[in-house]
């Protein structure tokens, strides 16, 4: 086999091998989660877009919570502000920042992954988060599926 | 005591030290926003031109659950070079939502604009403040934009809605009354120092109805000017050139679509024994702006600010103001969130009383933000 050829052939040999090896990321799906002491077994997508865009911190019945982030580029973020809020990364992050700068609001902080909303979550009073599905257990309630 | 012990009380201070650093809740943020804009105009003399606008860098970190700092300068050419101003750093911690306290630098809660708006073009959606409301050292600026001392926030929401207040208390301003900028004074800002040893205090106390996209809000302020000028002004320096007090409304009602806002400011000046004519004045300005979004990301807007004093105010007179009213048409088209364009035409008509003709400037800006 002649240079020209052996090199074509090793281009598409790692061609297929790169699209082979590929996976194909599936994206989670994405739950609101509160902890089981919250008076309420379900919020609505309007009330869950509010109290993770700073607009409010209660939900019906005038309950007060604290929100809960996870850090950004994970995929459950994206997915969530993408379904809650019809934001993408670089749209949130134009969206905190202008709140941030006219003193109006502060985003929630953000914790590493579900595991560590999981635990903050189940922990504190009046806490709400979001993980994957695959995530929860009983130590949360499921408040909403967007 | 022997040196194993001096050693391990060394290290136990030291460790203890480190020990008291505080984790920060997030990274900190850094943020810039700017614009470049193209002014023309038929002023007489006025050469048509492209302008770099503010430049400004800010950043904000959360540096415990309940601390945040945040800083705000500015690079600007107001026409004589590029110069950095410290415009807004102050550190905050909330103790609850009806209790925040803040030191450091920061805005003037006189009325809704200027709580809201800072440097940053993209945030508004006119290419300018209301020239009642530009910043210090601007030649249409009546009133301290900033303060430096201590501010306390914060608000109750009960069934009928939400009732918040602002309280603002810091170093007093200053003018130089041998009008050393091309004719007039600009207000001063102490940041180091209250040359007049009076402070400023400041109020504003804001009412959201429940279910009602609308404030209704009222502020006011005590405000001592000092002779800023070390030689050949009015007084000695450090004496207070005139007492001023500001009363007022702020307004605003939004939808996503329509979106009204109002502002008006009763300025009551006394000017001291051999300022002026050592009286008494009062003056007052508006403005009224309506936006309207005519489909997703274009937007119209519209406002008419006024301003009107006794030709006799020796505030007025030292700043060099200039009464009259501008009309302001505008369309603002967003881009995406990170950046917009935006065309004005802003129609100046001075008071009869100062014999000068109406003037129309047109502006193109294109603001920015980068995150």
């Amino acid at each position: 086999m002649n240079i020209f050829k052996r090199m074509v052939a090793s281009v598409a040999l790692f061609a297929a091998a790169g699209f082979i090896a590929t996976p194909v990321l599936a994206m989670p799906d994405v739950v609101v989660i509160g902890n089981s002491g919250l008076p309420v077994d379900s919020i609505t997508a309007d009330e869950a877009q509010t109290i993770f865009l700073g607009k409010g911190d209660t939900i019906k019945g005038g309950t007060r919570v604290t929100v809960v982030d996870q850090n950004e580029g994970a995929a459950v973020r994206s997915e969530f502000y993408q379904k809650v809020a019809g934001k993408n990364e670089q749209q949130l992050k134009a969206y905190w920042a202008k709140l941030v700068f006219t003193g109006q609001a502060t985003p929630p902080k953000a914790l590493a992954d579900d595991k560590a909303v999981k635990a903050w979550v189940s922990s504190t009073s009046g806490a709400i988060g979001y993980i994957s599905s695959g995530s929860v257990d009983s130590s949360v309630k499921v408040l909403l599926k967007p | 005591m022997n040196n194993v012990v001096k050693l391990g009380i060394r290290m136990a201070v030291v460790g203890g030290f480190l020990g008291m650093g505080a984790t920060p809740v997030q990274a900190l943020d850094i943020g810039a926003m700017g614009n470049v804009d193209f002014t023309a105009s038929n002023q007489q003399n006025y050469a048509n031109s492209f302008s770099l606008g503010a430049f400004d860098i800010y950043g904000n970190q959360q540096i415990d659950t309940k601390t945040r700092v945040f800083f705000e300068f500015v690079l600007e050419d107001g026409g004589s070079g590029m110069g950095v101003d410290l415009e807004r750093m102050f550190i905050s911690r909330k103790f609850s939502s009806a209790f925040e306290l803040s030191a450091g630098r920061y805005h003037t809660p006189l009325g809704y604009w200027n709580k809201t708006y800072h440097h940053g073009a993209i945030m508004s959606d006119t290419v300018d403040r209301p020239s009642f409301l530009e910043f210090e050292d601007a030649s249409t600026a009546i009133l301290p934009m900033h303060i430096i001392g201590l501010s306390a926030e914060g608000s109750v929401t009960g069934g009928a809605g939400k009732l918040g207040y602002q309280l603002a208390m810091g170093n007093s301003s200053s003018l130089d009354s041998t009008k050393p900028t091309n004719g007039r004074s600009e207000l001063g800002l102490p940041n180091v120092s209250d040359n007049a040893d009076k402070k400023a205090a400041l109020i504003r106390v804001v009412y959201q109805p429940e279910g009602v996209p609308m404030h209704f809000a009222v502020f006011g302020m005590n405000e001592s000017y000092a002779e800023a000028a070390t030689a050949g002004g009015y007084l000695a320096q450090g004496s207070t050139l005139v007492a001023q007090r500001v009363a007022g409304f702020d307004t605003r009602y939004a939808t996503d679509k329509f979106d009204v806002t109002a502002e008006y400011f009763n300025i009551r000046n006394g000017a001291q024994n051999g300022v002026g004519d050592g009286l008494t004045h009062t003056g007052k300005a508006y403005y009224v702006q309506v936006g309207y979004k005519v489909v997703d990301n274009w937007k119209v807007v519209y406002r008419r600010e006024s301003v009107d004093f006794d030709a006799a105010d020796e505030y007025f007179k030292l700043l060099g103001t200039e009464k009259g009213h501008k009309d302001v048409a505008g369309i603002r088209y967003d881009l995406d969130d990170s950046n917009a364009l935006k065309f004005e035409i802003k129609r100046n008509t001075p008071d009869s009383s100062l014999n000068r003709q109406s003037d129309t400037t047109y502006m193109l800006q294109w603001a920015f933000m980068a995150l």
